[in-house]
């Protein structure tokens, strides 16, 4: 379905049994709901492999978690050797440092890409990343259009760029929150803030209630504008749809919807959504017109307007 | 063992005497008497910021803690937090005044940019991995939903282990000159990173750092509609004067708020390791004063 409607890439976690045993639901083995957004078994990356590469599609396997202890680095890299070999994958999604020094040293036949989580901001982190054997560079949530652009014009000859599309914000810096989605997500946490004493000048409750209203406001925006679709059915929630006309320009390689572990609707849409921008983007159109086009299929004007739902905003 | 303060600015009184009559205002009632650490001398300041830019502090800072450093023969640690470019490039003149007017001073790198920056551009500053380098399972609302004789060894472990754990990461520091790592100790597990036999230790207390990024809540306060939740250029640094305690049933210890950044306070049992586990050759930084 996904490569019917234009998907020129596929990404995808997966579990192991070795995992499941040393770790049940613990930990998880990716960023994601392992029941919800990784695929089942080594068969699947193989039917999935062959129809993509029938399409010329690539093919990325995740294994995203922020670190992955000692011992289940070694059944996670001989995994990737199979996906590799067998399976015929065309990369992999890494952001813990110790996986990716460990999977440089394998130096196996496959692209890795460095997942959103690895935080990279600045150009110099890119040349660190090059020199582990990164080729691809997913930038995170949390930079201004003007840092992306700084980052992809100075690099983009020696590292390919991926910048998020569509769906599912994220308040802190992924790559730097050291909570577990297994226990949902830490920031939509409903915690009450009181001011702590002797810290300085005092805020008082009712205020602080208001800054709460106006982060849950905000967190709402971010949680896909809690999970709602507009009136033709397209997913509501954050984006940079407006962007990719300056994203071709800079020299970015690719754009990714998030959400791995949406419905299968959601994913449907959203891709018919990010699909049609891309093709009035491979038409040359002129920046203006590109941002035109995805505010008139959003069809949220009460929602673009308040600034929110932009994933990479300008002061 | 080496006692390092954190502060912000020199108008701050500093000494381990103050460190504990501070200390006091987060453990209200179970106050370690002893630290091990006898001396009133200030062995090491810290200075900057871990994960805001607009913490820093400004030349003429820099300047005046340098002189400070060759006047007490206190060390001097400089944290920086992950930076853009531009960040990167207005720190220019910070990084070169430490590298020329305080010899041997570290720079505590939080990002691999500026860690791969520093290496390349101001060879005689020493590097430290900070805290961000060192992932680990942190989360406070971590319960194990079993009785605790069912948890796999494994899952034990992985409670105690983190980014520094892993041999391999060290040798790779070193390789890239990393000669100091920067740690806090696990809100579930009690596991600190002893480093190679010639890189340094650092510990960190009363707070660990759970999350952070740049967006402010304190600095959203103002501004309207959409200029909140921006990351901005500027900003007039509202929380130096806001520590905010976050409170909810889930959570298994305390939670603070201090601009964009959440810490959980170490439980006293967790504490006590800090004083009865770390070695000779550990460093401790007290952060209370930097909130």
């Amino acid at each position: 379905m996904l490569l019917h409607f234009g998907a020129d890439e596929l990404y995808a976690g997966i579990g192991l049994p070795e995992w499941d045993s040393a770790y049940g639901g613990g930990l998880w083995i990716n960023r994601r709901d392992p029941a919800a957004g990784n695929l089942f078994s080594f068969q699947d990356v193989l039917k999935i492999t062959k129809l993509a590469h029938e399409k010329e599609a690539a093919v990325y396997i995740t294994f995203n978690s922020p670190f992955y202890p000692h011992d289940s680095v070694g059944p996670i890299l001989r995994f990737c050797e199979k996906l590799v070999a067998l399976a015929e994958i065309d990369g992999l999604i890494v952001s813990d440092l110790n996986f990716l020094i460990a999977l440089g040293k394998e130096k196996l036949p496959v692209k890795i890409h460095l997942s959103s989580l690895g935080a990279c901001t600045n150009s110099e982190s890119v040349e660190y990343y090059g020199f582990l054997g990164v080729k691809r560079i997913i930038l995170p949530r949390h930079l201004n259009l003007s840092e992306i652009e700084s980052i992809v014009k100075k690099n983009r000859l020696n590292m390919e760029f991926e910048v998020f599309a569509v769906n599912d914000g994220c308040y802190f810096e992924e790559g730097f929150c050291q909570t577990s989605h297994a226990l949902g997500p830490f920031c939509m946490t409903d915690w009450t803030p009181e001011f702590f004493p002797g810290s300085g000048k005092k805020i008082g409750k009712e205020a602080l209630m208001k800054d709460m209203e106006r982060f849950r406001e905000f967190l709402w925006y971010q949680n896909n504008c809690g999970c709602s679709f507009q009136s033709e059915g397209l997913p509501n929630g954050p984006c940079s749809l407006c962007r990719f006309g300056q994203f071709r320009d800079w020299g970015v390689s690719a754009v990714k919807i998030v959400g791995r572990e949406a419905s299968f609707y959601r994913k449907m849409r959203s891709l018919q959504l990010v699909a049609e921008v891309m093709t009035e983007v491979r038409r040359n159109s002129t920046w203006d017109a590109v941002e035109a086009l995805a505010k008139k299929l959003r069809n949220t004007p009460q929602y673009c307007e308040k600034g929110y739902m932009c994933y990479f905003r300008e002061t | 063992m080496e006692l390092a303060f954190h502060v912000r600015d020199l108008k701050q009184e500093i000494s381990e005497h103050i460190l504990i009559r501070h200390l006091r205002s987060f453990y209200p009632e179970n106050v370690p008497a002893d630290f091990g650490c006898s001396s009133e001398k200030i062995y090491r300041l810290y200075i900057g910021d871990e994960f805001c830019f607009h913490r820093l502090p400004s030349l003429k800072e820099i300047r005046e803690f340098s002189r400070f450093s060759q006047n007490h023969t206190a060390g001097l640690t400089f944290l920086t937090p992950p930076m853009t470019d531009r960040h990167l490039e207005k720190c220019a003149p910070l990084f070169a005044c430490l590298e020329n007017d305080c010899p041997g001073a570290e720079v505590v790198t939080n990002d691999p940019g500026v860690l791969w920056h520093v290496r390349k551009k101001y060879p005689g500053l020493r590097l430290a991995a900070g805290r961000l380098f060192n992932k680990g399972f942190k989360d406070p609302r971590f319960v194990w939903p079993w009785d605790d004789a069912s948890m796999s060894e494994s899952m034990q472990n992985a409670l105690n282990e983190s980014t520094f754990r892993h041999r391999t990461f060290l040798e790779h520091l070193s390789s890239i000159n990393v000669r100091r790592i920067e740690q806090d100790i696990l809100p579930y597990g009690s596991g600190i990173s002893r480093g190679l036999s010639d890189m340094g230790v650092s510990v960190y207390f009363p707070f660990g750092v759970v999350t952070t990024g740049r967006l402010c809540q304190a600095e959203s306060r103002k501004g309207k509609g959409r200029e909140k939740f921006l990351i901005r250029e500027d900003c007039l640094r509202p929380c130096t004067h806001q520590v905010l305690e976050l409170v909810h049933e889930r959570f298994q210890f305390r939670l603070f708020q201090n601009g964009n950044t959440i810490y959980y306070l170490y439980p006293a049992a967790v504490l006590n390791t800090v004083f009865t586990s770390v070695e000779g050759s550990f460093r401790l930084v007290y952060q209370g004063f930097a909130l």
